[in-house]
């Protein structure tokens, strides 16, 4: 292990795990959440001399790497909604039932910034919009969340 | 945005796999990464063209209305893509092996109390644990953990004089007939999975191998499985 290895180790070590938990927030397929995670790390580990912000850097490469196959998985099915592939046996939150009703971009936003506390610039920069925009889509998602939320604990 | 939040916070109770190890061993690709949404202005322009594509079809239809129609050839095929492989090679266990990075390799002896044969190679969709309360020469903890769409397999090499049959040129026959290997006996509640032990032997060592898939594993993890079995390869014994 070299020292470059280390600093990207590190930050595995202290936010590959809530990566791992939003990309499956995102996705809801952990198998789509390792997938990214790894190789985003992977990738770090060997483009880190160029990289300026490690963590930032690695949050979007691996947003956009679960973006791709979630892409290439829906045109595969031609338009359908996206299926798992992964069990989650019985341990699927509700959340993520529920994230899975909200738009791709609203549940990017959600769990990059509202449960990972990523900042709305890099939000913006994934999806390719402005910060106003990811406002917008962070409203409307948790105002759809609330509802979706409050509709299932009543039921 | 107080009830989103605390719901967020459901995620946290998802148990992550530890994946530094696949980081390590994984070779990235350098296909490029997703690229950000189209911009609204770029939306326009590109809605723009797509008018004036359609309305050249809608020409050319016209005016090749009247005309015969050609033959309609078949369905296109629908070909999804190879799932990404990492290639792990172990110098001191002479051998090296291919598998989907969703996999999961033991890091460490999922039979701790077996030496002869001797554990050289276990690979999983799912966590591997080692260890388990009865059959020292099974993998018993991982069977126990196999779900219904898992598969398992575990590679162990026998040391001293021994023989078996030669390796089959495809798995696959060997995987699709039952097993009578005692392992659902080895767990310490019932279980419906597919389970046999197959002897084989390549580049003059002897190896026992045994695998183990859920009741409704997918078809192309059936086939990740027969992938890597036939895609083992064993460096000659000295």
């Amino acid at each position: 292990m070299t020292n470059r290895d280390s600093r990207v180790e590190q930050l595995y070590r202290e936010q590959g795990l809530r990566m791992w938990r939003a990309l499956v927030g995102y996705s809801s397929d952990p198998e789509v959440a390792s997938d990214a995670v790894a190789e985003a790390f992977a990738r770090a580990v060997r483009d880190e001399a160029g990289i300026r912000d490690l963590a930032a850097w690695t949050w979007r490469v691996a947003f956009r790497l679960a973006t791709a196959e979630l892409r290439q998985r829906n045109d595969l099915a031609g338009g359908h909604p996206i299926t798992t592939t992964s069990e989650m046996a019985d341990q699927v939150p509700e959340i993520v039932a529920a994230l899975r009703q909200l738009s791709p971009n609203q549940r990017l936003a959600i769990v990059m910034h509202d449960y990972a506390d990523r900042p709305t610039a890099e939000v913006a920069e994934i999806i390719g919009s402005s910060r106003a925009t990811v406002y917008v889509h962070l409203s409307q998602g948790r105002r759809r969340l609330r509802t979706l939320l409050e509709v299932e604990e009543d039921g | 945005m107080a009830e989103p939040k605390r719901h967020l916070d459901q995620l946290d109770s998802l148990e992550g796999p530890d994946l530094w190890q696949r980081v390590v061993e994984f070779q990235p690709s350098d296909r490029p990464l997703e690229p950000p949404a189209r911009s609204v202005r770029r939306r326009v322009m590109a809605g723009s063209v797509a008018l004036v594509v359609f309305a050249l079809a809608a020409g050319l239809l016209w005016q090749a209305l009247g005309r015969p129609s050609p033959e309609v050839s078949g369905a296109s095929a629908v070909v999804p893509s190879p799932p990404r492989l990492i290639t792990y090679r172990d110098e001191a266990r002479g051998l090296t092996v291919s598998y989907p990075i969703s996999w999961f390799r033991a890091t460490q002896q999922l039979t701790p109390h077996l030496s002869n044969p001797h554990e050289i190679l276990a690979l999983g969709t799912y966590p591997l644990r080692p260890g388990g309360r009865k059959c020292a020469q099974l993998p018993v903890q991982a069977i126990g953990d196999l779900g219904p769409g898992d598969a398992l397999l575990w590679l162990a090499e026998r040391a001293g004089p021994a023989s078996a049959p030669p390796r089959p040129a495809s798995f696959r026959s060997a995987l699709l007939s039952q097993g009578t290997d005692e392992s659902p006996a080895c767990l310490s509640s019932p279980k419906d999975f597919s389970h046999r032990v197959i002897a084989f032997s390549d580049a003059g060592r002897v190896f026992e191998l045994y695998v183990a898939y859920g009741p409704s594993i997918p078809e192309s993890r059936f086939e990740q499985l027969l992938a890597i079995l036939d895609g083992l390869r064993f460096d000659r014994s000295t």
